[in-house]
């Protein structure tokens, strides 16, 4: 879970132009100024680039959580 | 003077969405007390057409379920480059004759007028810009009446202007009906035409004065044919306002922009030239941000005759 939580965290960084040092569990919309419903849509894409994996948009658009995030990615990714 | 209509729709929004309270919360904290006015008497108009009491958890609602379906559609026109629809027939089984679906749209396509910013820009250039132009009587029409925020505004403006209404959707007639009445406009000023404007223009030639294309172009898979003959309904001194944008996706989307010169390249083909433009981009971003990045930039535009 660690290594998907770091690659979560990076991704994060690089979509919202911050460090991975502000990402926590609570990490969301409201404590990351650019994380908003556009930014997200682009952190979605770089999550499926990332993991080669395809997010169910229904569901993508409810990861509302840097938590959330990490759990759907570990529930659906397998890791090699 | 407070604005607790709008309060209480914002109330909602920002219960159910991180993202919405987020955005609504950016807009109010940039308002002035001309768009706070203005969108209290809008919220205020949408309860009185809607009819059913106090609907703001409704109305708020609908504007998220609006919104949810921009992002779902984005996250498809991200991936493929297209919109998702690029047949009319799809559009109107999908959507235009699903009458709760419709009532659901227009009134939370009516809220991005005023929780959009670009939208609310294009309001402004709408009352500031092209409604002074509008000559106080004579003929106008709108053709894909949506909501109907448009129009009261012309029949307020140009107050003995008589027009006709023209829509694919029972539902969206019947709303702006609705919202012409809540506005205490006569609504014996306006004539209601059901109609595939791509099979047939139930307008007389060289008749109108004024003529509003609001968003309406990008629905159509027959959007040249269409603006090419609605030119033909002008009068030479009659000005049309008209609306579209670029990398738009949303679920019944078909003719796809990629750019502002494939916009104005567009009409002039159709027989019309530009007299004045507004266009917004997402975040302030610039246009050729917004272009290389293929993100939407909405244009509005007064046009006329050639």
């Amino acid at each position: 879970m660690e290594g998907i939580k770091q690659r979560c965290a990076e991704i994060m960084a690089k979509v919202f132009k911050i460090e991975t040092s502000q990402v926590n569990d609570e990490t969301s919309p409201d404590s990351i100024t650019q994380w908003d419903s556009l930014s997200h849509v682009q952190m979605l894409s770089e999550l499926e680039k990332s993991f080669s994996v395809k997010i169910n948009p229904e569901e993508g658009i409810n990861l509302e959580t840097f938590k959330m995030i990490c759990d759907w990615v570990e529930d659906n990714v397998k890791e090699g | 003077m407070g604005y607790p209509n709008l309060d209480k729709v914002v109330n909602h929004i920002s219960t159910k969405s991180l993202f919405q309270k987020k955005a609504v919360k950016n807009i109010l904290d940039n308002a002035d007390s001309k768009y706070l006015a203005f969108a209290e008497e809008i919220i205020i108009r949408l309860n009185t057409a809607i009819g059913r009491g106090e609907s703001h958890d409704y109305i708020a609602t609908a504007y998220l379920d609006y919104t949810k379906m921009i992002r779902l559609e984005e996250m498809y026109f991200m991936k493929e480059g297209k919109y998702r629809l690029d047949n009319f027939n799809d559009a109107y089984e999908e959507i235009y004759s699903q009458d709760g679906h419709m009532h659901d749209y227009v009134v939370g396509l009516g809220l991005t007028q005023i929780f959009w910013p670009n939208h609310y820009e294009i309001v402004r250039f709408y009352l500031d810009t092209f409604l002074p132009r509008v000559k106080d009587s004579g003929i106008g029409a709108e053709v894909g009446v949506g909501h109907g925020i448009f129009h009261c505004e012309l029949l307020r403006s140009a107050q003995k202007i008589r027009t006709t209404l023209i829509d694919i959707s029972p539902v969206s007639l019947d709303m702006t009906k609705k919202m012409i009445a809540a506005t205490n406009i006569d609504e014996n000023r306006t004539s209601v035409k059901i109609s595939d404007i791509q099979k047939e223009i139930p307008l007389k030639d060289q008749s109108l004065d004024v003529l509003l294309l609001g968003e309406l172009i990008e629905h159509l898979q027959e959007g040249e044919l269409v603006l090419s003959a609605l030119a033909k309904k002008m009068k030479k001194s009659g000005y049309c306002f008209f609306t579209t944008a670029t990398n738009a996706p949303a679920e019944d989307h078909i003719l796809l922009f990629r750019s502002l010169n494939e916009i104005r390249g567009f009409i002039n083909r159709c027989g019309w030239q530009i007299n004045d433009e507004h266009v917004g981009t997402i975040k302030r971003m610039s246009l050729e941000d917004a272009e290389k990045g293929g993100h939407t930039i909405n244009y509005a535009s007064i046009i006329s005759i050639k």
